[in-house]
């Protein structure tokens, strides 16, 4: 076996060993389907930040509707204020405010209540994303094809030269080289990836995800309270006028309206969120190479994302209900 | 001047407002669910006795169902308000700075990667114009 052939059989065993010892591609699918119900348990967010947006907003519109507040427009507000000469002009504004007999006022909009969470959430998609993007980068074949390119052109530059001076062609280093290079650039490559994934959810894990999952949970609760009243309202509303002898269709309402309800109530908002703390969890512990097997964090990732794609069927039943189409 | 602890405290954290915010809301829940079981007996009473509602338990029912209505507001707001004090707790602040740390070292990760790969396309980029150079000059020579 020649110095060629020997560096040939060297590459094959470590280049086998190296894709068994810590390969990120077996990572691309859990963390790809971990990046995707991540930007669906978003979507659900936002929307429950929507619909209790608009439940406020139907309170507030009731209230000053039954006389218990008065609208007005902010002291101030809804005038310009001319500037002198060669300034810009002062921001002025029009907006409007309730207040109640004592005189107590409070602003009247129609801003969601979530702003910061909502950009807390996004930057635990973007990190999923992230993740994402590095275990389906393809460096290590982009970057293989351009060493086989450099290295076949350096064969060539050499022929060229041996040729020019009469010395006879060169024996054919590159292809072996190429092999010899190629898999130390594997190699580094799959360093940057495993360790950069590893730090990111070790990280991830002991500052940020286990936080935000309480918190996100709390306000995934509290934001479904717009959804939940509005279903009991329907219930109510289906239930209460019945008389002695309600007919089939009234009580096909009322059926409905309880079905939704407690399909609502059993989606559990906050469920999703703590899915996904477990399944960071565990994808953080398997990538840290602690007592979780690769099949348990698959199935962690599947359980969060059953449960995101749960909350989001619920979600669209529920505003299609709420919202039926003319 | 020192900053007394009333200052320091003043600003509940995410904790106290989810306690706070559960216990009101759990006792307007068992306020609806008492405004209900009333509705219930009504209904059922009328239902026993196979008869419409008398005036007086109609009356009854119209306010304990706007009762219920407001119980329901008052939930609604209350959330609202929960979730309004929530987002502006320190306690989001904090995880959206981690969280963004965390996302920065990811970008530097790629960024590493991509560098990577431009490196090795201009390694072969040169490597082509000096097989082409070379090739002009042995034509030469």
């Amino acid at each position: 076996m020649g110095r060629w052939g020997a560096l040939r059989v060297i590459v094959a065993v470590c280049g086998g060993t190296l894709a068994a010892a810590c390969s990120s591609a077996s990572y691309e699918a859990p963390v790809g389907k971990f990046a995707a119900a991540t930007q669906t348990a978003e979507t659900s967010l936002n929307k429950l930040n929507d619909d209790i947006r608009k439940a406020y907003w139907d309170v507030q519109k009731a209230r000053i509707g039954r006389g218990e507040f008065m609208l007005r427009q902010v002291a101030g507000d809804c005038v310009t204020v001319a500037p002198k000469l060669g300034d810009a002009r002062p921001e002025t504004r029009c907006r409007l405010e309730m207040v109640d007999r004592q005189g107590k006022a409070r602003p009247f909009d129609e801003l969601a209540p979530l702003d910061e969470m909502v950009e807390l959430m996004a930057g635990i998609r973007e990190y999923a994303d992230g993740l994402s993007a590095i275990v389906q980068a393809k460096t290590a074949q982009a970057v293989q094809g351009h060493v086989n390119t450099a290295l076949g052109s350096v064969h060539k530059l050499a022929t060229t030269v041996a040729k020019a001076s009469g010395a006879p062609a060169p024996t054919d280093f590159a292809s072996p080289l190429a092999q010899v290079v190629n898999w130390f650039v594997g190699q580094y490559v799959e360093r940057v990836k495993v360790s950069g994934l590893r730090r990111a959810t070790e990280a991830a894990e002991q500052e940020a995800i286990p936080g935000a999952v309480k918190l996100l949970r709390s306000a995934a609760f509290f934001a479904g309270t717009g959804t939940e009243v509005a279903l009991a309202n329907q219930l109510t509303s289906s239930i209460e006028p019945l008389g002695r002898r309600p007919s089939a269709a009234e009580i096909d309402r009322a059926a409905t309206a309880a079905r939704t309800f407690d399909n609502f109530l059993r989606a559990d908002s906050g469920a999703v969120f703590d899915a996904m703390g477990r399944a960071h969890a565990a994808l953080a512990k398997r990538l840290a190479q602690k007592d979780v097997s690769f099949a348990e964090m698959a199935a962690e990732i599947e359980r969060f994302a059953a449960e995101a794609e749960k909350l989001a069927r619920a979600v669209i039943e529920i505003q299609k209900l709420l919202n039926p189409e003319p | 001047m020192a900053i007394g602890p009333t200052a320091l405290e003043a600003r509940p954290t995410a904790d106290e407002i989810v306690a706070d915010a559960a216990e009101a809301h759990n006792r307007l829940s068992a306020l609806d669910v008492a405004l209900q079981t009333r509705l219930d007996e009504i209904r059922f009473r009328a239902f026993q006795e196979d008869r419409e509602f008398t005036p007086a338990e109609a009356a009854e029912r119209k306010g304990l169902l706007a009762s219920q209505g407001e119980v329901r507001e008052a939930k609604v707001e209350l959330s609202f308000v929960t979730l309004q004090r929530l987002d502006a707790s320190e306690d989001v602040k904090r995880l959206k700075t981690q969280i963004a740390r965390v996302n920065s070292g990811l970008k530097d990760d790629l960024d590493r990667l991509r560098r990577l790969e431009r490196y090795a396309e201009i390694a072969a980029k040169v490597a082509e114009t000096l097989v082409k150079v070379a090739g002009k000059l042995a034509a030469f020579a």
